[in-house]
């Protein structure tokens, strides 16, 4: 945070009276849809050359008196008022969905996929032109992980409606700290058609992300619960060849070639071999408390993404996480998400950090009644 | 062939910068009256450059050699600059940086200054051209301009489509710029801006024999006259425009005295009512008014039938009466302009400044031409009177063979002398500095008036003078009034009773020896340039001579006399206007034209099966609707109406049909559903 002067408490003050108008004007909410209400609108640096040129020509005109030179001011002036309308018409017709984030390491960047909508007011018509995206951070805030990328994404022209039906903006993302982090707004700006004027929009898509730590190889204590549930410790396990045990259900993320084929083609039931090495082997992966934590997390990490890769069945245990031994996509995630908010509660990696009272049952409540509303 | 045509290929990022090119290219043509040759050749230069480096991008030059070039093009335009004046060096300064530009465009940002200088080219342009035609072309460079924006704007965007945008664009702009124009206040003019050197046409403050000539080649538009009604319209005889009046001869050249400018000058300054002022005051009733409308000359003097005096109180620019009864501006005219004037028929001009006019005209180099200084001492002894010895001169024209041409041998020394006693050819300014001469050395004071004669009716009450009209005639101080001799009409009565071109045919001269002469007979031709010059007429009238009066004769038409109050309620009325134009522009007038055109059949058909079956949908869905009125159906409709549902799904739910398909089914569908519920 930059040091305290009247001046950066003035720019916070404001800063924080904006966001809050701002959520009052654009509320969040995963679909959105241009209205009068989210649409800004200003000349652009060529729009005010062009009216700075329009009234050059009008002086010309006026000084010597020559009708024909005024009547392409006027034009000129009229082409910025029908530019006006034009830009706002196009922009109107933007709708965008956001779709599910996948969760991301803090040294990846991440996407936020956004799906181009058809319109509810404008159907049969969509917005052209360029789209550029970023992020709408507060300036010079280095506490803040969150590092802006600018995006540009050209959008499909009219006519190719196939096309544009399944045009998805994936905007990067990219935040440097673990943990659970909802988005700030998205500033989406478009200057077509004649880039005189530029339509903007700070959209809060009601999404947050999860950032996982960046996986670290390390020493772990593996501890292997029996049956019993006693636990032995173990060095760091290794793959071995084992035998046949049992057929469990399948799970989505299980590999195919563990599918016991047979069994599906007879009776359509998706069932798994299971070896004995994967069953008797039910391993608890902990690291030492006095690791430092940011490395625990990291190699724990690794680890967990190592035994999934190695189709193990794992469980976790570190510091107030005890997560029982399993297997699958699912439980990867369980895992990695316990595991980047260790000491880390949900971070608001929004432009508003100072903003504590909006937490996570507020945005609920507001976005809630926002869907009501519909 | 092939192999050609995929290397020409132009990639879409390129088009903008294509199109740019072409508008600058177009535009420098435009501007060739004021750049000069090398500025025109680095732009083409500077266009091609930019054009080839499309294949490829390293071709372009570097950004140390287009500095170095412009440090060279500044030194250059320096140099030149002293001798073509303030106003076209800045236009050529202007075309330099555009191509300059043009080769080093890499950001958005030089792209948006390159169109905005070019706008102001278009601007620059207006100053000399103002016909309706030139108008037209700029705004088709606009419109280049403005696809290039766009284009550049909207990358993936057909070209075509772009096109269409911008004509669009402009065709929605004009009724809007249209009415800003005609309600906007005229202003005058706010400073005086430099002139352009170049573009000075017309009549020229000095005369050799010869110049006159020149001008009798063009048939350009000097100025167009309107009258209230036929009957003010002066007959042919009476037709005198005066311009200038030239009362300084060296031997050679008739030119403006500068002891003339000086007196003038304190006179004006000393708040002297000038006689035009108390002429007009004399006439009373007998005033004619009417109004000429000047094409741009880029100098100050005007012309008026003999005797004029301006009516100040509705001319926007004001004009100076001067003591020589001629009108100045006080600002070199650039444009077309309305002066509105008073024709005083039965005024004549009288001596103003009475001994220093007479003197003035007196004064003759005594060592040159001296055998005409005999001829006037002879004619002297033999006529008492001032007015004799001008009769006896016109008398001598008449009498002795002399011959109109536009082609005379030259004359270099004792130009009079040879003049009138050896070649015996010439044309109206040989004549007129011939009698002026020959009338000061028999001590008749005696100068030469420069301006038109004639004059083409182009309607009823309209005359339309051209260049080739240029005259030069003769006025003699006699008992204290300047009488108007014109002695080219003794020599060519018919070059003052029909025109130059009859004249000259008489003699067997032609005008203009061109092989388009022939054409100008053909009566086809006569009528369409008819037409034209009909169509320039209400395009000066209306829209170049459009001011401040026209203005506000316009509004007081409208609204009657004009208060605060009403100029308020108008300029109100003229915001409410443009806003109910925009409200046409863009407010969707039917909803059902913001569906797409596969669910507007498909409404139009449901609509039309509610229509002819009487009974309303409601909010039931198109299925249900149509199962539930099943049996008024035929099972032709039937059948169609179900198809349509299937399509309408499939593509709307089910996502699994061509949109083309989807359409064509529907409008197919809806046009046998219409045929069959007849």
């Amino acid at each position: 945070m930059s040091k305290w002067t009247p001046i950066n408490w003035l720019k916070q003050r404001y800063r924080r009276r904006w966001m809050k108008w701002l959520d009052k004007r654009i509320p969040a909410n995963d679909t959105i849809f241009m209205t009068l209400d989210t649409i800004f609108i200003l000349p652009t640096g060529f729009g005010w050359s062009f009216i700075v040129m329009a009234f050059c020509l009008f002086l010309l005109g006026t000084n010597y008196q020559n009708n024909l030179m005024l009547l392409l001011c006027y034009l000129m002036l009229a082409i910025m008022l029908l530019a006006l309308f034009y830009s706002h018409q196009n922009f109107a017709r933007l709708a965008l969905k956001a779709q599910r984030i996948r969760g991301f390491h803090c040294h990846q960047q991440g996407e936020l996929p956004l799906q181009i909508i058809p319109h509810n007011q404008h159907p049969g018509k969509h917005c052209q032109g360029t789209l550029h995206l970023s992020w709408l951070l507060p300036p010079n805030d280095t506490a803040s992980s969150f590092r802006n990328t600018l995006h540009e994404h050209t959008l499909y022209p009219a006519g190719n409606e196939a096309l544009a039906k399944i045009d998805t903006l994936q905007v990067p993302i990219a935040i440097s700290r673990r943990g659970k982090h909802f988005l700030p707004r998205l500033t989406i700006a478009c200057d077509f058609p004649l880039g005189l004027y530029k339509c903007w929009t700070h959209l809060d898509m009601d999404k947050w992300v999860m950032v996982y730590p960046k996986p670290i190889e390390g020493q772990v204590n593996v501890v292997k619960q029996d049956e019993e549930g006693e636990q032995t410790s173990l060095a760091p396990s290794k793959a071995g060849t084992a035998d046949f045990y049992a057929l469990t259900d399948y799970e989505v993320g299980q590999p195919l070639n563990r599918v016991a084929w047979k069994q599906v083609a007879k009776n359509g039931n998706w069932v798994v071999k299971q070896f004995t090495d994967a069953v008797s082997d039910k391993h608890i992966i902990t690291v030492p408390q006095s690791f430092n934590t940011e490395e625990a997390v990291s190699i724990l990490t690794h680890q967990v993404i190592a035994l999934h890769q190695q189709q193990k069945t794992y469980g976790l245990k570190y510091r107030d996480i005890d997560i029982a031994p399993g297997l699958g996509q699912s439980h990867l995630s369980l895992c990695l998400d316990a595991l980047a908010v260790v000491d880390n509660p949900s971070i608001q990696a929004s432009s508003t950090p100072f903003v504590s009272t909006r937490d996570n049952q507020e945005r609920n409540t507001i976005s809630d009644l926002v869907r009501k509303k519909r | 062939m092939n192999d050609l045509t995929r290397n020409m290929r132009i990639q879409p990022n390129q088009i903008p910068m294509l199109v740019l090119c072409l508008a600058y290219a177009i535009l420098l043509f435009t501007l060739t009256g004021a750049l000069m040759t090398w500025v025109l050749v680095l732009g083409l230069c500077a266009c091609t450059v930019r054009i080839a480096a499309f294949k490829q991008q390293h071709n372009l030059p570097k950004s140390r050699t287009v500095n170095l070039l412009a440090i060279l093009a500044v030194f250059a335009l320096a140099w030149f600059g002293l001798s073509i004046g303030l106003l076209d060096s800045m236009i050529n300064l202007l075309a330099i940086a555009c191509a300059l530009k043009l080769m080093l465009v890499e950001k958005k940002r030089d792209f948006h200054l390159l169109i905005c200088t070019c706008l102001f080219l278009i601007g620059c342009g207006f100053i000399s051209a103002l016909s309706l035609l030139a108008w037209l072309g700029y705004l088709g460079i606009l419109m280049l301009l403005l696809l290039a924006t766009v284009s550049f704007h909207g990358t993936n965007i057909s070209l075509k489509r772009n096109a269409k945008f911008v004509i669009l664009l402009v065709l929605q702009g004009l009724p809007i710029a249209l009415l800003l124009f005609l309600v906007l206040p005229q202003l005058p003019p706010l400073w005086q801006m430099p002139s352009s050197t170049s573009s000075q046409t017309g009549l020229s403050e000095s005369v050799t024999p010869g110049d006159i000539a020149s001008l009798a080649k063009s048939s350009d538009l000097a100025f167009t006259a309107t009258f209230n009604a036929t009957s003010d319209v002066p007959a042919i005889p009476q037709r005198y425009w005066r311009a200038m009046v030239m009362e300084d001869f060296d031997g050679k050249t008739w030119s403006i005295s500068e002891k003339r400018r000086l007196a003038e000058r304190q006179l004006y300054v000393m708040n002297k009512p000038s006689p035009l002022l108390q002429l007009r005051a004399r006439a009373q009733d007998n005033a004619i008014p009417y109004e000429i409308i000047v094409e741009p000359t880029h100098q100050t003097w005007l012309f008026g039938l003999e005797v004029s005096s301006p009516n100040n109180a509705i001319n926007t620019l004001a004009v100076r009466s001067q003591f020589d009864h001629t009108m100045r501006t006080n600002v070199p005219l650039a444009s077309k302009k309305v002066f509105h004037l008073h024709y005083l028929p039965t005024q004549s001009i009288t001596n103003s400044i009475s001994g220093f006019e007479r003197n003035l005209n007196l004064f003759i180099p005594q060592d040159s031409n001296t055998r005409t200084l005999a001829w006037a001492a002879s004619l002297k002894e033999q006529y008492a009177t001032p007015k004799g010895i001008a009769d006896a001169i016109m008398k001598h024209f008449a009498n002795t063979s002399f011959r109109y041409t536009l082609e005379p041998n030259s004359m270099p020394t004792n130009p009079v002398d040879a003049f009138l006693f050896e070649e015996k050819a010439g044309f109206c300014a040989h004549y007129a500095g011939a009698m002026a001469f020959a009338l000061r050395a028999a001590d008749v004071p005696a100068r030469m008036v420069t301006g038109y004669h004639g004059g083409e009716s182009l309607n009823d009450n309209v005359l339309q003078i051209r260049q080739y009209d240029a005259h030069a005639w003769v006025e003699a101080l006699i008992e204290d009034r300047w009488v108007r001799f014109d002695p080219t009409s003794m020599v060519a009565p018919s070059r003052l009773a029909y025109g130059l071109e009859q004249a000259l045919l008489e003699f067997g001269e032609r005008r203009d020896e061109s092989i388009f002469s022939d054409l100008t007979q053909v009566a086809l031709f006569t009528q369409i340039q008819g037409w034209l010059r009909q169509l320039d007429y209400t395009w000066s009238k209306w829209i170049l001579g459009f001011d401040a009066n026209t203005q506000s004769d316009l509004l007081e038409k409208l609204l009657g006399e004009i208060s605060m109050q009403k100029m308020t309620i108008v300029f109100l009325s003229v915001i409410g206007a443009i806003s109910v134009i925009l409200l046409v522009y863009f407010f969707p007038s039917n909803p059902i034209r913001a569906f797409a055109p596969y669910q507007r059949y498909y409404m139009k058909s449901l609509a039309l099966i509610e229509k002819r079956t009487n009974t309303m949908r409601g909010n039931e869905s198109p299925v249900h609707f149509t199962t539930r009125i099943a049996s008024k159906l035929s099972p032709d409709v039937q059948k169609i109406i179900t198809t349509m549902h299937h399509a309408y799904a499939r593509y709307n739910y089910q996502e699994i049909a061509d949109e083309k398909d989807t359409i064509n089914i529907m409008k197919q569908s809806y046009k046998s559903l219409k045929h069959s519920l007849k």
